[in-house]
C-alpha cells in the first residue's frame, strides 16, 4: 500500500491498454511508454498486465505505509528512498513508513512506479487503466490526488532478488537523426493528397511538441503541411499513432487516451514500436520523423520483443544466481 | 565464460591457496582442481594497508562508474562514501549490478575507467579510511 503525498497532477494508473472496445467508442488508454512498464514489470517478476502509476509531472512523493517491492522506470529522474539515491530502470525494496521522491527528470517525461504484482484496482472490459474520457478504470476512474491509497498484489519483503537495474531503452534501442530523438512513420491513406514540398518537409525538417501535448495526443509545430486540394473527410476509425492534418498544417498525433474516430485527413503512422519513444519526448523538445515500411515496421516490434525477452532471460538468470 | 577467464580463476585460486572452484550457471557447470597437494590450508591474510582500503570488483562485467543514463559519476575523487554507499555497476548484457563500499572512506583514487570489463576481484577504487 502507498500513499500519494504531493499535490502533483496527472498521474493515472496504466497497464499495457485496453483492447477490443474500440467498437464501443471505448479507446485503448495505457501507459505512454510501453517499454518502460514492461521493464518494470520484469524487474519485479510481475505478469506481463499488471498495473503501474504513469507520472508526467514532478516533483512526485509517496509513502509506503506497508513493505512493497517497488520498480522506477521511464524517465531519468532524480530519485530517492528516504535520501537514498536510486538509480534510473532498478528494482528496490521498500519498507514501512519510506519516502520514495522523484524529482525533474534529466533525460524523458513520464516515469513509471510500478509495485510488487501491480497495482491493485478492478479491471473493467479487460484492463485497470484509467480511462479519463469514461471516468472508470484505474482508480476511480480518474487522475491520482494527494491522499490516495493505492495497494499492490503482492506486498510484503519480496523473495525475488531487488536491488539492481536494466539498461534503459533508449540506451538499448537508440533511434536519433542529426542529435534529435525519431520515430519512424508509415505513410497513410491522404499521404499522397499533400503537396510533395511539405511531404519532403516533414520528413526533413524538426517537429516541437508544443504545449497542447497530453495523453490524448501530441500538437507538433513545423513547416505546414499543405495539401493539393482541399479536402473532406467522413468520420472514421482512428488508433494511438496516426498522425492528423487539420487546416493549418500543424500535425497531431493521436496518443493512447486518443478519441476512436475522427475526420482530418491521415498524413502517416507512428509506427506502434516507436510509440513509447513519443510517449517519452518532453513538451517543448524537438523530435524527427523517418520514413519506413510496414515490414520495417513489423520488424521493429520484433527488436522490442527481442529486448524484452534479452532482459527477461537475465533477470531470470539473475535470480537464480542470487538464490 | 571464455579460456582466458578460466586461465585467470585458476591463477586466483592459486595466488589465495585454494584447493579448488565449483561454478553452476544454467548450461554451464565448471570444475576447477588445483593437482597440487599443498592446498586446503585456510590462513586469514594478515589485513595490510587497512588504512588504505581497496573496493574490489564483485564478479566479471563491466565496471560503469557513470549511470548510462547520467552524466555524473556516482563518486568523484574526494568524495565521502558511507559504508553500503552505491558507487559502481557491474553492467552483464543489459543488466546492471549494484556495486557498494564494503567500508566508509573518502575515495582516494579511481583505479579503473568507467566501462572497463573487469573480472572478479579487481581492485577499481582506493578509499582514506574515515
Amino acid at each position: 500500500m502507498i500513499e500519494i503525498l504531493s499535490t502533483t497532477a496527472l498521474a493515472t494508473v496504466q497497464d499495457v491498454g485496453r483492447f477490443g472496445s474500440l467498437g464501443y467508442g471505448v479507446g485503448t488508454s495505457g501507459a505512454m511508454d510501453h517499454l518502460a512498464l514492461a521493464l518494470g514489470n520484469l524487474l519485479l517478476g510481475n505478469p506481463e498486465d499488471a498495473a503501474a502509476l504513469e507520472i508526467p509531472m514532478f516533483a512526485f512523493e509517496v509513502r509506503f505505509t506497508q513493505d512493497c517491492a517497488f520498480a522506477v522506470t521511464g524517465a531519468a529522474c532524480e530519485a530517492t528512498l528516504d535520501g537514498q539515491p536510486l538509480p534510473p530502470y532498478w528494482v528496490a525494496q521498500a519498507r514501512e513508513g519510506q519516502v520514495l521522491s522523484l524529482g525533474y527528470p534529466t533525460s524523458g517525461s513520464r516515469a513509471y512506479l510500478c509495485l510488487a504484482g501491480g497495482v491493485d484496482v478492478p479491471s473493467v472490459l479487460g484492463s485497470r487503466s484509467t480511462q479519463l474520457r469514461g471516468e472508470f478504470g484505474g482508480l476511480h476512474g480518474r487522475a491520482l490526488q494527494q491522499g490516495d491509497r493505492i495497494a499492490a498484489l503482492r506486498p510484503g519483503v519480496s523473495t525475488l532478488p531487488t536491488d539492481f537495474g536494466v539498461v534503459s531503452p533508449s540506451q538499448a534501442l537508440p533511434l536519433q537523426r542529426d542529435g534529435l530523438p525519431a520515430m519512424r512513420v508509415l505513410p497513410a491513406a491522404e499521404y499522397d493528397c499533400f503537396l510533395e514540398d511539405s511531404r519532403a518537409a516533414f520528413w526533413a525538417g524538426e517537429w516541437k511538441v508544443t504545449t497542447q501535448s497530453n495523453r490524448y495526443g501530441y500538437r507538433l509545430e513545423g513547416a505546414p503541411i499543405l495539401p493539393k486540394a482541399p479536402m473532406e473527410i467522413r468520420s472514421h476509425g482512428i488508433v494511438p499513432g496516426v498522425i492528423q492534418v487539420p487546416h493549418g498544417g500543424q500535425p497531431i498525433i493521436q496518443m493512447r487516451d486518443a478519441q476512436p474516430s475522427g475526420g482530418y485527413p491521415k498524413f502517416g503512422t507512428v509506427i506502434e514500436a516507436d510509440l513509447w519513444r513519443l510517449g517519452q519526448a518532453p513538451i517543448g523538445s524537438k523530435v524527427r520523423f523517418i520514413e519506413c515500411s510496414y515490414a520495417e515496421a513489423i520488424a521493429a516490434l520484433e527488436d522490442n520483443q527481442c529486448y524484452l525477452a534479452e532482459v527477461s532471460r537475465l533477470v531470470d538468470l539473475h535470480g537464480l544466481a542470487s538464490r | 565464460m571464455t579460456n582466458q577467464e578460466i586461465r585467470q580463476l585458476a591463477v586466483w585460486l592459486k595466488e589465495n591457496h585454494l584447493a579448488g572452484a565449483e561454478l553452476r550457471r544454467p548450461g554451464m557447470h565448471l570444475v576447477l582442481k588445483r593437482s597440487s597437494d599443498a592446498v586446503a590450508v585456510v590462513v586469514p591474510q594478515p589485513v595490510k594497508a587497512a588504512d588504505k582500503p581497496l573496493l574490489k570488483t564483485p564478479g566479471l562485467g563491466r565496471l560503469l562508474l557513470t549511470h548510462p543514463d547520467q552524466t555524473e559519476a556516482l563518486v568523484a575523487v574526494g568524495s565521502q562514501v558511507a559504508q553500503g554507499q552505491l558507487v559502481a555497476f557491474l553492467q552483464i548484457g543489459d543488466l546492471l549490478l549494484p556495486v557498494r563500499s564494503q567500508q566508509a572512506g573518502r575515495v582516494a583514487a579511481v583505479l579503473t575507467p568507467c566501462g572497463t570489463t573487469v573480472g572478479y576481484g579487481e581492485a577499481f577504487m582506493r578509499l582514506d579510511a574515515a
